[in-house]
Parts: structure tokens; C-alpha cells; sequence
């Protein structure tokens, strides 16, 4: 996958490893309380790990199958033609017309590089794939963590809240209460006044009456 | 020329499938090994394309009038291969030892008539060839800048080392480096700037043989090999009507060269682009765009997610959805540009809502297309 051109050897320095995999660290999200599960990770990364490894192995051996097809081709060549490899032909009538036999050879040979391809990509794609499931589940967890950790403020302004809320209908009732109480001292108090102004009215009378009384008794 | 003869013949060389192109590569790769070096190393691609183009042409072997454009192009992209004039009898005579492989009963009027046919494509081709000639087979571009948004892409920015004249709305092939041989085509998002570099909007697709390495390993330094600019089918019409613009991820590509086009003209007809993603992260260029469209009135933006709940500016639904739930295009030109599952069903939505086919222009970023 990473150079076609036969029997060039891998660049190590643009290369994902299974050992630079293995020794990734990842870092920690500041906020979080609840982080990566270690654990999860670690065995993601060797699986990570085993996969590389594995195409690794497919792709030296495909390499050096298209290695060794190719030195096959050019000895064939030099054996069963004149027209001597590298050099542009003119496609005239002097060219060799191969034999079904060789073609059936490079044709197998060609299918089965073409096969190590297909793989290879199939092997690519599937771990993308679960890396980025892999990734989805990252995302979702660390949601859910963020919507908790939104969650505990907003349960303890509920707290806060609903303790307001107590005091409020404490004191409302205490209002009522005292209203009550104060609507009562005034219907005490309106009661009062007519029975004070009924008194000041008998003892009015009382105090006219006795000279009329006297006067006639 | 006895076509009802070739169109037979082929129709039973055909059956045999794969094994066609495969038998008709191994005999031209023996016979000129020097050939092979062109191609790459898989072929299961390659075969498939031959198959299909020769198929193309034979059903249309007394009537080539009707695929002469396409010849055209073909013959105009072979020159970024590096095929010249000396290789198409190499061709031609691997393609009649191929034929009278497969074929029952082989005769010398047969051989004849393949080669009369095989030799009038060559013609168009190679004519074709010819009169691009002043153009450069290809082009080398430097990538002055790698940007790596959310998402898995990568907006590039690619300085041709020679002036690369392209219209908004085409796409180049591109090869890289570490890919040879692998052509893939992407169509530039800016128009020309003053030093004629241009953004390249690259997804990566997950497998595939190109893209990862373009996205993913891709540095301030790399040369890239680009081809002549193709297309036609985005390329803006010099009517009057308004514009609806439907784009789904990289899709948005050749319609930000389109409006840059139409602010930097101070055109007069109004572009509405609907720009849709699974989720925010997918609007990779959200800020370019919004600034883009800040800078003329003519042109409007309604970013659209499908999986998330919409939220300020970003509305909810795929974007022919949003553009069909938000008004009556029937008058707009309307142009479509995305993966080709989104292309399919957009077209059909949009044909469903009673907009007029002609009105209707396509392009899908598949792999199989050329861009012609
Ligand atoms: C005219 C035109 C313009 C294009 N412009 C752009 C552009 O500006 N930006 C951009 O990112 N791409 C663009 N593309 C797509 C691009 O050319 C490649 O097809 C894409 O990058 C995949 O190449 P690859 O080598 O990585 O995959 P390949 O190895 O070719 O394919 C691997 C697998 O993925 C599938 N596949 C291919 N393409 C896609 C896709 N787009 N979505 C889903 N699956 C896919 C294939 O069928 C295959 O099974 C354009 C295509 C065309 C025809
Ligand atoms: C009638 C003649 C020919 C026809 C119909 C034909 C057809 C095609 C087609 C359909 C493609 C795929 C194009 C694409 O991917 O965009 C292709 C690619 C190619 N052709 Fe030809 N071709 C012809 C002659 C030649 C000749 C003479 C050569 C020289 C050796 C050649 C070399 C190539 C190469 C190198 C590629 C690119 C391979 C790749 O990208 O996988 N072709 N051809």
C-alpha cells in the first residue's frame, strides 16, 4: 500500500509501526473526572498492533512475489526476444508473439498481486472502520461525561433552588398566618370598637337617665 | 466493413469477462515489457475500464460519430499517461491476438475489419492528441499548504508551476508521489489566485487507494502531478436564471470556485447553496463560506445536518430536503455535486418536485466516471 513501485523498500519514517503504535500514550482531558479506560485503549492499540503487523506481512510477501515475477518477465524476455528491455518498440511486425502458455503465467501473476491489493485495502478499510466506531464510542462516552458533569451543578442550583422554594412557602405560610392574625386582631378589634361605642353609649344613657329617674322618682 | 459481424464477435469474446483484459495485458506486457512501467501496479481497475470503452465503441462501431467526444477526451487524457503515437500498433496488435484467442472461428476478413476499427479510434484519438498540443501533457503543482479539518479531509493548496487554465465548476486528475500511476480526479474550490495556486477539497475514503495518502500524509513541499482540467457538466451556462446549488461534503468544492466567480463578476444572478453534513463537523469550510457569501449580496447560505438537531444558522434535514421545504425552484437553474449516493437521490427529490431535467445538471464523485 504504501509504494507500488516493485521492490522499493518501505519508508520507515512516514510508517505507522506496530511498535509506535504499542508505545502511543494518550494524553488526559483536563476536565474529566472519569477518563479513557486504560484498559480499553490498551487492548485497542494491540489489536491496532496486530493488524499492522499483519499487513506488514502481506505486503513483504507480495512484494517480493512481484519481485521475483518481475525477474521471471525479464529473463523470459532476454531469452525469447531482441528487443531489449527499456528501450522504446515501434510495434513493427518483428516482435515475438508470446506463447498462450506465458501469458496464462503473467495473467496468474498478475491476479494474485491484484489479490494481495484487495486485501490489503479490505484490511485498511475494516480498520478504519473500527477505529472509527472506536472513536464514535470515545465521543459519545465523553459526551455523556460532559452532560454529567453539567448535570451535578444544575442539581445542586435545583438544591439551592428548592430550598428557596421551602423558605418561600415557609413564609408564605407564616404570611398567611399573620394576615389570618391580623384580619382576626381587626375583626377583634372592629368588635371591640362597637362594643366599646355600645358601652360609651349605655353609660351616656345611664348618665342622662338618673336625673330623669330622680326627677321623677 | 461488416459491423453486424464485429458486434457478434465481440459479443463472444465478451462472455469470457475478466479474462479478456487480462489475456490482452499479459500479451501486450510480453511482447513490450517497456509498457508496463505505465500502468500500476494493480490492474483489476484498469481492466474493467478497457473492457468497458472497447464494449463502448464496438456497439457503436458504424456510428462512431456518437462516442467521437468521448474519444476525444480519452485521447487528450492519454497524453498525462505518457502515451505517444509508436504504442498504439503494440496495442492494436495485442488487442487481435486477444480476439482471435477467445474467438471460435477467426478469419482473415475478421482480423481485417478489427484492425480498419481499431485503427479509426486510434485516428480520433490521436487527432484529438494533437490538437491539445500546445497544452502540457501535464503539470507539476507544489503544495504550499495542508490543512487537516474534522471529518477525515483535507484542504489543500496546490501552486502549478506553469498557468493551469481551468474554468469554475472543472476538475483535474491528480496523481502523488507516493501513489504512481494511481490518477483520481478533484476539481479546484477557488478561482486562480495571483500566483495560479488553487484549494484542493479532499475526503478520505476509507480503503481507498489515493485519497488517505492525500489527506492523511500529504506535506508543504510535495509536488503533485495534475492534468489537463476537464468537465462540462458544472461549468455555469451564460443564461439568466437564478441558482440552486446543492452540496454535500466535498461536493462543496466546485460550487465555492462557482460563487467566488460570481462575486468576483458582480453577477447579477442570485445563488442559493445548501451545503449538507451528517453533523457540524462534516461543514469543514463553514467560516470561508460564511465570509464568502458576506461579500455579495447575490449569494446565500443554508447549511444543512441531517443526524444532529439544527441549531443557530445550521438547519435540520439533508440539504434537498431544506432547500424543497423552503421554497419553489422551478425557475432555478439547479446544479448537484456530492458522493454518488447523495447525487442519485437528490436528482430524483428534485425531479419528484417537478423540476424540469434540463434544468437539472450533475456530478457524482465516484470513482468509475471520467469527468467528461
Ligand atoms: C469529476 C470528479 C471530481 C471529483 N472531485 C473530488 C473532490 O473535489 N474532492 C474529493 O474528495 N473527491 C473528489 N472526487 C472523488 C475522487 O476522484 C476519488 O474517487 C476519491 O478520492 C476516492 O479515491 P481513492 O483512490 O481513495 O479510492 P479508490 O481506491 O478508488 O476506491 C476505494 C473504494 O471506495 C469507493 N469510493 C470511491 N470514491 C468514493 C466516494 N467519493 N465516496 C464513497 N466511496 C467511494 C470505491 O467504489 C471503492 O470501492 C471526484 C470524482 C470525480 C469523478
Ligand atoms: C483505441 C485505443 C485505446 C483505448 C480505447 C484506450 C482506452 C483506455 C481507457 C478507457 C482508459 C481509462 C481512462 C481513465 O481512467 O480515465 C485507459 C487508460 C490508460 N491507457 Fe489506454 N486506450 C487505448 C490506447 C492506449 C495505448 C496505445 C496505450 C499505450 C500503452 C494506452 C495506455 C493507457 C494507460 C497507461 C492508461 C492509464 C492506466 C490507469 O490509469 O490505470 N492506451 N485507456
Amino acid at each position: 500500500m504504501t509504494d507500488p513501485s516493485v521492490g522499493t523498500p518501505p519508508q520507515p519514517t512516514h510508517r505507522l509501526t506496530p511498535e509506535r503504535v504499542r508505545s502511543m500514550r494518550f494524553g488526559r482531558t483536563p476536565i474529566g473526572r472519569r477518563g479513557l479506560n486504560e484498559e480499553e485503549v490498551a487492548q485497542f492499540q494491540e489489536r491496532v498492533a496486530a493488524e499492522l503487523a499483519e499487513r506488514d506481512a502481506a505486503e513483504a510477501a507480495l512484494r517480493a512475489k512481484v519481485e521475483h515475477y518481475k525477474r521471471s518477465l525479464i529473463q523470459w524476455q532476454r531469452e525469447h526476444s531482441n528487443d531489449p528491455y527499456g528501450e522504446p518498440a515501434t510495434g513493427g511486425p518483428a516482435v515475438v508473439q508470446p506463447t498462450v502458455e506465458a501469458v496464462n503465467i503473467l495473467s496468474r501473476a498478475q491476479q494474485e498481486a491484484d489479490a494481495y491489493i484487495a486485501q490489503t485495502q479490505q484490511y485498511c478499510r475494516q480498520l478504519a472502520d473500527e477505529a472509527h466506531a472506536h472513536a464514535e464510542q470515545l465521543l459519545a462516552e465523553a459526551r455523556a461525561q460532559a452532560e454529567q458533569m453539567l448535570a451535578e451543578p444544575m442539581r445542586l442550583a435545583k438544591e439551592a433552588a428548592s430550598v428557596d422554594v421551602a423558605d418561600l412557602a415557609d413564609l408564605e405560610r407564616r404570611l398567611t398566618w399573620a394576615r389570618s392574625f391580623i384580619a382576626s386582631l381587626e375583626a377583634v378589634e372592629a368588635q371591640l370598637r362597637t362594643a366599646r361605642e355600645a358601652l360609651a353609649y349605655e353609660f351616656d344613657r345611664a348618665a342622662r337617665v338618673p336625673a330623669a329617674d330622680r326627677r321623677a322618682g | 466493413m461488416d459491423t453486424e459481424r464485429l458486434k457478434r464477435n465481440w459479443a463472444e469474446v465478451a462472455a469470457h469477462g475478466d479474462q479478456v483484459p487480462l489475456f490482452f495485458y499479459s500479451t501486450l506486457f510480453l511482447a513490450h515489457p517497456h509498457l508496463r512501467d505505465m500502468f500500476p501496479l494493480g490492474m483489476a481497475n484498469q481492466r474493467d475500464k478497457l473492457l468497458a470503452a472497447l464494449g463502448q465503441v464496438v456497439s457503436h462501431v458504424d456510428d462512431l460519430d456518437a462516442v467521437v467526444p468521448v474519444l476525444q477526451q480519452l485521447g487528450r487524457d492519454h497524453r498525462r499517461f505518457g502515451v505517444v503515437r509508436d504504442h498504439y500498433p503494440a496495442v492494436g496488435q495485442a488487442l487481435l491476438a486477444t480476439l482471435e484467442h477467445f474467438s471460435s472461428e477467426w478469419t482473415p476478413e475478421l482480423a481485417r475489419d478489427w484492425a480498419a476499427a481499431y485503427d479509426r479510434v486510434a485516428q480520433v484519438m490521436l487527432a484529438a492528441a494533437d490538437a491539445a498540443g500546445e497544452m502540457p501533457p501535464w503539470w507539476h503543482g507544489t503544495v504550499t499548504a495542508v490543512d487537516r479539518r474534522a471529518a477525515g479531509i483535507a484542504v489543500l493548496t496546490v501552486r502549478p508551476h506553469a498557468p493551469l487554465p481551468y474554468l469554475p465548476g472543472q476538475s483535474v486528475a491528480v496523481e502523488v508521489p507516493t501513489r504512481p500511476r494511481l490518477w483520481r480526479w478533484y476539481t479546484p474550490a477557488t478561482l486562480p489566485a495571483s500566483d495560479g495556486s488553487f484549494e484542493l477539497h479532499v475526503r478520505l475514503v476509507p480503503g481507498g487507494q489515493v485519497s488517505p495518502a492525500l489527506v492523511m500524509a500529504t506535506q508543504v513541499g510535495d509536488v503533485l502531478r495534475l492534468g489537463a482540467p476537464v468537465g462540462t457538466d458544472l461549468v455555469l451556462d451564460d443564461g439568466t436564471r437564478d441558482l440552486l446549488l446543492i452540496a454535500g461534503g466535498t461536493g462543496l468544492a466546485p460550487f465555492k470556485a462557482i460563487m467566488s466567480q460570481l462575486a468576483h463578476q458582480r453577477s447579477t444572478r442570485f445563488a442559493h447553496l445548501y451545503w449538507g453534513g451528517r453533523t457540524q463537523r462534516d461543514l469543514y469550510d463553514l467560516a470561508a463560506m460564511r465570509h464568502l457569501c458576506e461579500s455579495h449580496s447575490g449569494l446565500r447560505l443554508v447549511p444543512c445536518v441531517s443526524d444532529e438537531p439544527p441549531s443557530g444558522d445550521v438547519a435540520g434535514g439533508t440539504a434537498v430536503d431544506v432547500a424543497l421545504r423552503e421554497a419553489d425552484w422551478r425557475d432555478h437553474e439547479v446544479y448537484v455535486c456530492g458522493s454518488p449516493e447523495m447525487v442519485r437521490a437528490t436528482r430524483d427529490r428534485l425531479l419528484a418536485a417537478g423540476i424540469p431535467r434540463d434544468q437539472v445538471h450533475l456530478e457524482a464523485f465516484g470513482n468509475q466516471e471520467t469527468a467528461t
